[in-house]
């Protein structure tokens, strides 16, 4: 019995290690033009998004607006409330975070600790990332799959027809974090959601 | 260039909005006015108007606009709702705040939370004229030929935290409120503009309620 539960549980490894069965190892130069999430232009230096939080049962609400600073080679990120108090204004400048400002409440490491990383995912080109693994999908066609490293978790980017459509965030083969991308705009998405696995926690923008 | 161009603009933004505030006169305490203020909010019953409101993030060069329709009771009923470019409803009743965030709804109770429970007692003091005499806030009058303007300076640290300074202006004519001004420890403010403003209309009970 131990061993046919042992086999079932091999097998079901196996199949969330999707790369091993639908996907082929590509080079580099095989991949389409990898782009950050949220990435900024003279010409698109801002983006705005109507952010509704859900922890557990709480629901929680606000503006976010992302704006790249080229003078500070930066990218700001203020979350607002809807009546237009600022919450927390963050910087993150090649990769680095810095907390410019947060009112009481907000000013928790634990909140903080969990902001930083979304948009730190949301700001980072994959490619930049170390130990890249690229992946392209043997049955859907212009879909690849980029494992990167960052902050000890692993990042599966997917792109399908030729687009960004999710990113998974894994600690082994356990996944943490699920941010799915939908609309057109490959600069600034229509929504984002990011479905925290660890904690009952979903972050839903979408832009205005 | 334009790098000079962009300092230039700045520039002369700066001094337009200067100019703006300082077109103001400081008014020596004056019981006229505070009794005209008074009068108004005896007899004011009920208030409708839309609004425009803008977040003014000066660093960054970003103005976040959001219109929508607000309306009070006397006493202290009030919904606040969003109509652009999100759906947002706030309504203030028997000391409960209810939020309907684009069909998610939430409900706490005011006392609950101090900066709403400031906020709300500064629109409601504002509205019933009794700002003036309100000794949580450093009280200051100005003028100018359409506007009394009244600077509050919040006394509680807490409230300082968010929020430096308010200005409330209320026209001449209707001695009503006409823009709200909140500024921010940063220096960003955010502006509400009331319009087409509707005083002692009747309102439905059915504005006061959240389904």
């Amino acid at each position: 019995m131990t061993r046919y539960l042992l086999l079932f549980l091999y097998s079901i490894s196996l199949l969330s290690c999707k790369p091993l069965f639908n996907y082929t190892a590509v080079d580099y130069n095989g991949i389409p033009k990898v782009e950050p999430v949220l990435s900024f232009t003279e010409d698109a230096d801002k983006v705005v998004y109507k952010a509704q939080i859900d922890l557990y049962k709480k629901h929680f609400s606000g503006i976010v607006v992302f704006k790249y600073i080229p003078a500070d080679s930066a990218t700001r990120i203020v979350f607002m409330s809807e009546v237009g108090i600022t919450f927390f204004d963050f910087q993150i400048r090649n990769g680095e975070f810095t907390v410019i400002n947060a009112i009481a409440g907000f000013d928790k490491e634990l909140i903080i600790s969990v902001f930083r990383e979304d948009f730190q995912i949301l700001l980072r080109n994959p490619v930049e990332g170390e130990n890249k693994i690229f992946y392209k999908n043997l049955t859907i066609e212009n879909s690849y799959t980029y494992a990167s490293d960052f902050c000890g978790f692993t990042h599966d980017y997917s792109y399908e027809n030729g687009k960004l459509a999710e990113i998974i965030s894994k600690e082994r083969v356990k996944i943490k974090k699920l941010i799915k991308i939908f609309g057109d705009d490959a600069q600034h998405p229509q929504q984002l959601i990011i479905e925290h696995k660890n904690v009952k926690l979903v972050i839903q923008l979408s832009r205005i | 260039m334009r790098k000079i161009l962009y300092i230039a603009f700045l520039l002369i933004g700066h001094q337009l909005v200067f100019a703006q505030e300082s077109n103001y006169t400081l008014v020596p305490q004056n019981k006229e006015i505070e009794t005209k203020i008074n009068n108004m909010a005896n007899s004011l019953n009920t208030i409708q108007s839309d609004f425009t409101q803008q977040k003014h993030m000066t660093y960054l060069s970003v103005t976040v606009e959001s219109k929508g329709k607000f309306w009070y009771q006397k006493e202290n009923k009030m919904r606040w709702q969003y109509t652009e470019p999100y759906k947002y409803t706030i309504l203030i009743k028997d000391g409960k705040i209810t939020i309907d965030d684009g069909g998610k709804n939430s409900e706490f109770k005011v006392k609950g939370n101090k900066i709403f429970e400031q906020m709300n007692e500064i629109i409601s003091a504002s509205i019933k004229g009794t700002i003036m005499k309100d000794e949580r806030f450093a009280v200051t009058l100005y003028e100018n030929n359409a506007f009394y303007m009244v600077k509050l300076l919040p006394k509680s640290p807490e409230v300082k935290e968010v929020i430096a300074e308010m200005f409330m202006y209320f026209d001449k004519t209707g001695f009503s409120v006409s823009k709200v001004k909140m500024v921010e420890k940063s220096g960003d403010y955010t502006l509400i503009n009331f319009s087409n403003k509707k005083v002692n209309d009747p309102i439905p009970a059915s504005v006061f309620i959240l389904n």
